[in-house]
């Protein structure tokens, strides 16, 4: 579950208008405190030689599941720390770390409802991988990523805000 | 995108939801609205209250939009016509069928544009017709008119009415509304004597009578809370709308009841027995109130008068401001034309050759002083110099004199005597300047040929010519020299051919070389060969040194030499 934040939309907006400095001082914080789960996510992804030969790419393969691509893959693993559309419950996401490749997404959950597979069996033989989290936070690379990163990025994420928010009243204090 | 994603932070706006419920809200209130109409509540409390509502509302933006416009008349100068507008525009209401909320921007654009009431009026007209005719909106064309009449032809041409773009460019505005109004004349009459035109009629009258309404609710309200405040004044209009829709529905049921009657056919609410009498008393007292009526304009007129006065006051600040104006400009052509004495004075120093001589005089002697190597030239040198600045303080002293400056004038003839005296000083050396002056006439330049001695020069020159072994050109005793001797007279180029031949000599004078002429104070000589060979040349330098002009004139006759356009050497002349 995400950290719920108050008025962090409109401290971003008042911070552009009012501190451009500190406008563009969050987001690097934020950035910094992001990405050493994205870092170590795409380390826990395989290589192409460590996937099985049959998922990866092949020249002129009309295959409909995704194939395996280690450099999009670990290139689709990436940070985001401007604030998105509301969801259907209303909530805006202001910091995000996102897996974003198909073949990525299948690495990363595959086994959660059918450990036995013999995809999975026979992906696991060739390349041994842990999944950690609990549910739907459980997966192979970001979100094992992100349980090892036991809510460190979580609170450097609200101290960069809150800090943020007080350095801008600071400002307006006359 | 795989939606393999984790929100670090996220933060609830809640927007889609409250939308959700908004909409749903809207949708709930429309079903109710719906299911009030079915069960035929048109006489309700709720829609009473509501159309009284809308009629306030409607007679307040009449009275606005009136206000809109008379301001913007105003401010273009056409406020005297503020009422008269507002009254054309009624009329055109009536007439046409056309909603005043339509018709006052359309007029306030046309004013504006032209700040002209006649022929925005005219412009109205024609963009009536042409919006009747075409279907265009009439705040579209009279849009385009206005731009047109700035100059703009592009929103024209876009209407579609008929005038091609060549037309647009080659005729004037006038000449290109002179042909829309033939094109389109009697559209609006035409239109509002259809069907359509007659329910936009009654609908115009329909809006009217609900600003008649709601003007007098407004009236009637403001009574009702007099000096107490707005909350009590809603309170009121709220009880006096359940009171109103309570006797409607009351009449109604009464007229349910009479509808049993025989008489029912007219009937005439007077004539109910007591309850008729006090309606009828109710509506003579509401027709007595002093209740503001759309077409009254009072509130305009008000302005009118208001306006009546500013312009009084307005013309007399003008002519306050204009004599004020005037006297500025009278101010300022006076420093103007000081300005332009100074400047002019200025000019005069410039091209003041008295003083221009002197100044170079001043400079010359100064020049001479550093060179001069006996006591008898820095006496004479100190004897220029001072006469010099004698006549610099005079001309000092004139220009303090036309410039009426008492201490100038003072200064300058201070500094006059001061000059005098010096110069008296010097003058008293006469025997010093005698010595001077036949020094610097033996320095003046020598002519070797001049008119004493031309005749003589030129024995001397057949002389020359004869020792050389030619012979004498001219018979002896013809040609003399010297003062007290004959002066030989001037021959003609013919007569010295004629000489030539004579001596057995070939060559002829040209008879293009100039001849003696003493009378044009030039002298020529004319040599056996027909050369001239001597002129004089008088050189004006003003005062200074003989020997420095007469270096500068060979220097410019030996550059002359030098760049081809004078043949000869400078031995040929004596300076």
């Amino acid at each position: 579950m995400p950290a719920s934040v108050k008025g962090a939309v409109a401290l971003r907006k008042s911070l552009r208008q009012f501190s451009p400095d500190l406008a563009k001082a969050l987001p690097k914080e934020v950035a910094a405190a992001l990405k050493p789960i994205t870092r170590a996510a795409k380390g826990y992804l395989p290589d192409d030689g460590q996937v099985l030969s049959g998922w990866l790419t092949r020249e002129g393969s009309q295959a409909r599941f995704p194939s395996y691509n280690a450099r999009i893959v670990k290139g689709g693993i990436g940070y985001k720390t401007t604030p998105s559309k509301p969801n259907r419950r209303g909530f805006r996401s202001l910091a995000r770390v996102f897996n974003k490749s198909a073949a990525g997404a299948i690495y990363e959950t595959m086994g959660r409802k059918t450990p036995q597979s013999r995809f999975v069996q026979n992906q696991q033989g060739k390349y041994s991988s842990q999944m950690k989290g609990d549910q739907k936070m459980e997966g192979r690379a970001l979100f094992r990523a992100y349980d090892e990163n036991n809510g460190k990025a979580r609170e450097a994420v609200l101290k960069a805000i809150q800090g943020a928010a007080n350095k801008l009243n600071a400002k307006a204090k006359v | 995108m795989a939606s393999v994603f984790i929100d670090i932070a996220a933060e609830f706006t809640g927007k889609k939801a409250f939308k959700q419920a908004e909409t749903s809200t809207e949708k709930l209130t429309k079903n109710v609205k719906q299911l009030a109409k079915t069960f035929g509540l048109a006489f309700g409390t709720a829609q009473v209250i509501a159309y009284g509502k809308a009629s306030i509302k409607a007679a307040a933006a009449d009275q606005k939009a009136q206000q809109q416009l008379a301001l913007a008349l105003k401010n273009v100068g056409l406020g005297r016509d503020a009422a008269a507008s507002e009254e054309y525009i009624q009329r055109l209401q009536t007439e046409f069928g056309i909603v005043d909320d339509l018709l006052r921007p359309a007029y306030q654009a046309l004013a504006v544009a032209t700040g002209d009431t006649e022929e925005s009026q005219r412009l109205l007209n024609l963009s009536l017709d042409i919006s009747a005719s075409t279907g265009r909106d009439l705040t579209a064309v009279t849009a385009a008119l206005s731009r047109a009449y700035l100059g703009n032809n592009t929103a024209l041409s876009r209407l579609g009415v008929g005038i091609s773009k060549a037309d647009l460019k080659a005729k004037s505005f006038e000449e290109i509304t002179t042909q829309l109004q033939s094109t389109f004349a009697g559209s609006a009459t035409a239109a509002a004597n259809t069907f359509q035109g007659s329910i936009d009629k009654l609908a115009v009258a329909s809006a009217n009578a609900s600003e008649i309404i709601g003007t007098g609710l407004i009236d009637a309200l403001t009574k009702l809370g007099e000096d107490t405040s707005v909350a009590d004044l809603a309170a009121n209009m709220e009880k006096t709308a359940l009171y109103i829709a309570d006797v409607i529905r009351g009449v109604g049921v009464l007229a349910g009841k009479l509808k049993d009657l025989p008489i029912i056919g007219n009937i005439d609410i007077g004539m109910i027995p007591i309850v008729g009498s006090y309606l009828t008393l109710l509506r003579e007292a509401g027709k007595q109130a002093p209740i503001q009526k759309a077409s009254d304009n009072a509130h305009l007129k008000s302005l009118q008068n208001q306006f009546t006065v500013t312009k009084k006051t307005t013309v007399q600040n003008k002519a306050l401001t204009k004599e004020t104006a005037a006297q500025l400009k009278n101010k300022r052509l006076e420093q103007a034309i000081n300005k332009a004495n100074l400047a002019l004075n200025k000019g005069e120093e410039v091209f003041d050759l008295d003083k221009i001589q002197i100044a170079a005089a001043l400079t010359s002697q100064a020049e001479q002083l550093g060179k001069a190597t006996s006591s008898a030239q820095v006496m004479q040198i100190a004897n220029d110099t001072a006469r010099l600045n004698v006549k610099k303080s005079i001309l000092v002293l004139e220009d303090a004199i036309a410039a009426k400056d008492e201490q100038a004038i003072i200064a300058a003839t201070n500094k006059l005597n001061a000059d005098l005296k010096v110069l008296g000083a010097l003058s008293g050396q006469n025997l010093k300047l005698q010595d001077i002056k036949s020094i610097l006439d033996s320095l003046k330049p020598v002519d070797l040929i001049n008119l004493t001695n031309l005749d003589a020069a030129i024995a001397k020159m057949m002389e020359l010519l004869r020792l050389q072994g030619t012979k004498p050109s001219v018979s002896g005793g013809a040609v003399g020299g010297g003062s007290g001797a004959a002066v030989t007279q001037p021959r003609s180029i013919a007569e010295v051919n004629a000489a030539v031949a004579e001596l057995g000599l070939n060559t002829q004078i040209q008879p293009n070389l100039r001849e003696y002429t003493p009378n044009q104070g030039m002298i020529s000589g004319i040599s056996p060969n027909g050369r001239e060979f001597n002129f004089t040349v008088n050189v004006n330098t003003g005062i200074g040194d003989p020997n420095a002009i007469a270096e500068a004139v060979t220097q410019v006759i030996q550059e002359a030499v030098d760049r081809g356009t004078l043949r000869g050497t400078t031995d040929l002349f004596a300076i």
